[in-house]
């Protein structure tokens, strides 16, 4: 097992895979750009190394800069978390070269699974059906209008190199076909720096469920359900759930036998995510395989009662996958909430800055993995993810009620966070009987009023509590106030809040 | 003290009466509330009304006030006699608009230069914050008088970015 793992990357994933480490008693070292000194990940660390500026592309990608403190400091292997370098096989390949341990599969296998045209490929190979269209790039708009036309509008054009919503297009019919295939390639040369586009057929009212797998280096391999992803923003997972609603075990073990063909096809170990949409009628396609620990990996956990940080750590030290198939149990349901520094009410601008209270909710079924504090000013450099908030309950109900209850102890002032947002989605009717498809929040937002969603006696207490802040903070208030000074005022200061 | 609360796109006239240090009546709206109120943390309310227990958090945000109750947002602007007259200072006359940095950030590029005829909706600043660019729009048809920022540069939620006559 190894002594010490650095833990190339920043945020919440950082102080997740951080704390497995110290239960392990494994040392943990960090790494951090100019704008995260102090950051919750570097002050939870047994080591830290400054590796740069703020900007990612000076600090946090930087393969050299990485592998550099992996060799000062020692570690015997790197986690890479998610996102920055955790997909990217040339960094895989650096850590092999350097002779420390990438917590992840192989480069091969990520490269294969990086590219989708080669992944859908490879998965077909083994019987596994992706959404229907060209398995290769397209080479003219003639091959574009050909296929469209025999899998039927509408339909996606999709960047061979795209990811995370980027890089997609939908073109309802022929007439629009001409212009979409002009801005997609030229978008995805500027975004990817490759062109090369694929041609699917538009899957309606689809549902994205994925197959969470983990498969050591000796060829055994299991899969631990699925986790639903279908509440989605701007393509951007939102709410995640485990299992998923409209899964029964005969369809989870279909999946999940698909799945464990795509780790076949990758010769993949370690853990992995297998994305697929499933259909009105049921059909499952598979999308693309994430190779690397997914953001929303809690929820499986609460329900397996696995740590997959853990036995990440395991395969790639060489252990044994400790577990066969017949002994995953999955036990009620779980669901997650990313809560994001982000501003509902104002199209979820970002909304970066200092965090000047903050209490997490607590109690029964809860779990919250945050990289904040209070008093930490949120970088305006990275991505506005500032905490996970998963539930779990004995059935889906119960989950979504410990949800409901957590978010309402949830308090982040200074910044704002689209807590009340999940608060208000959280009570739709659809998305309680778990009845959605990844139109869900479009149409929501469609519909609601944009009024402030409180009840009258709470509009008006909420109006009076910023008055009487307004009146104990202005000083303008206390010197023309005929008692002299506000009682507010001098009860904060009885108390030590405000200094006289 | 009376108040004007603007919220929800309404104004909304507040009297507050403190009869003793716990006992606030508030009529909003031509309703009254009698509560007991406790400044339990800094910025945060807990109130007493007809035995129900609410708790709000208010925090300052430029101008404005970020209040949450229950998991849920609002944002409220509080005018009392004295902020009243100063923004009508600041203001100046009608037909000037000041533009403020919604968010922390850092100046991309500034599109137009003082002295310059903008159209409505003519995009004036690009922000960048958390890899995402927003463009700041000019909200009138009229004349850049001022630019408050510079390119590359840094902004706090509500510096000055233009003034638009």
């Amino acid at each position: 097992m190894f002594k010490k793992i650095l833990i190339a990357n920043r945020g919440e994933i950082a102080v997740r895979v951080i704390r497995t480490c110290r239960e392990m008693g494994i040392t943990t070292v960090a790494v951090y750009s100019e704008a995260d000194r102090g950051a919750l990940h570097v002050r939870m660390a047994d080591e830290a190394y400054a590796i740069g500026p703020a900007p990612s592309r000076e600090s946090y990608l930087v393969i050299d800069k990485i592998i550099d403190v992996a060799q000062r400091s020692n570690a015997g292997a790197i986690h890479p978390g998610y996102g920055f370098l955790a997909e990217n096989a040339a960094f895989a390949k650096a850590c092999d070269d350097a002779g420390i341990t990438f917590i992840g599969p192989s480069a091969a296998s990520m490269a294969l699974m990086g590219s989708k045209i080669a992944a859908r490929r490879a998965v077909a190979g083994y019987g596994v059906e992706s959404v229907p269209g060209t398995l290769d790039p397209i080479h003219s708009d003639d091959e574009a209008r050909s296929i469209a036309a025999s899998v039927g509008y509408p339909i996606m054009l999709k960047a061979s190199g795209g990811g995370g919503g980027k890089g997609l297009r939908f073109v309802a019919s022929e007439q629009q076909l001409e212009s979409a295939l002009r801005n997609t390639r030229s978008e995805a040369l500027a975004a990817f720096g490759d062109d090369a586009i694929y041609v699917e057929k538009f899957i309606e009212k689809p549902r994205h469920i994925e197959i969470q797998v983990l498969a050591d280096r000796r060829g055994n391999a299991v899969y631990l359900g699925e986790r639903e992803c279908t509440i989605q923003r701007r393509h951007q997972k939102v709410i995640e759930e485990c299992p998923s609603p409209i899964l029964d075990s005969e369809l989870r073990a279909r999946m999940g036998e698909a799945a464990l063909k795509v780790v076949q096809a990758a010769s993949y170990y370690n853990a992995g995510t297998v994305e697929f949409l499933v259909d009105a009628q049921r059909r499952f396609y598979f999308l693309e395989m994430n190779t690397r620990l997914q953001v929303e990996h809690p929820v499986t956990e609460m329900v397996t009662g696995l740590d997959l940080v853990r036995l990440q750590i395991a395969i790639a030290s060489g252990e044994k996958l400790p577990l066969r198939q017949d002994e995953v149990i999955m036990k009620g349901a779980a669901i997650e909430c990313r809560v994001y520094a982000e501003d509902p009410a104002n199209n979820f601008f970002p909304s970066p800055g200092r965090i000047f209270r903050l209490r997490t909710p607590a109690g029964p079924g809860i779990r919250d993995d945050s990289g904040v504090y209070e008093g930490w000013t949120v970088p305006i450099d990275y991505d506005p993810l500032i905490s996970k908030l998963a539930a779990w309950g004995t059935t889906r109900e119960e989950a979504l009620g410990r949800m409901q209850r957590a978010l309402r102890e949830y308090h982040i002032d200074g910044i704002k966070t689209n807590i009340s947002f999940f608060v208000e989605i959280l009570g739709h009717p659809d998305l309680r009987k778990g009845d959605f498809d990844t139109g869900f929040i479009d149409r929501f937002l469609k519909a609601s009023s944009g009024r402030t969603p409180l009840s009258e006696p709470e509009r008006d207490l909420a109006a009076i509590a910023a008055a009487i802040f307004h009146s104990s903070r202005s000083q303008a208030t206390a010197d023309t106030s005929p008692a002299g000074e506000s009682p507010w005022k001098s009860d904060a200061r009885r108390r030590g809040l405000r200094p006289a | 003290m009376k108040y004007t609360a603007i919220f929800d796109g309404q104004a909304v006239e507040i009297e507050l009466i403190q009869h003793g240090s716990h006992s606030v009546e508030a009529a909003i709206a031509g309703k009254t509330y009698m509560l007991d109120v406790d400044e339990v943390e800094t910025g945060v309310y807990w109130l007493l009304w007809n035995n129900r227990s609410i708790e709000i958090s208010v925090s300052p945000n430029g101008d404005r006030y970020a209040v949450s109750v229950a998991g849920r947002q609002m944002d409220v602007e509080i005018e009392d006699a004295r902020t009243a007259l100063r923004k009508a200072s600041v203001h100046g006359h009608a037909g000037m608009v000041e533009l403020h940095a919604p968010m922390p950030g850092k100046i991309v590029k500034v599109l137009v230069s003082e002295g310059a005829s903008v159209e409505v909706n003519q995009g004036l600043i690009v922000i960048e914050a958390m890899k995402m660019q927003n463009e700041v729009k000019s909200p009138k048809t009229g004349i850049v008088k001022k630019i408050g920022v510079q390119e590359t540069t840094a902004v706090n939620a509500g510096d000055l970015l233009v003034i638009v006559e």
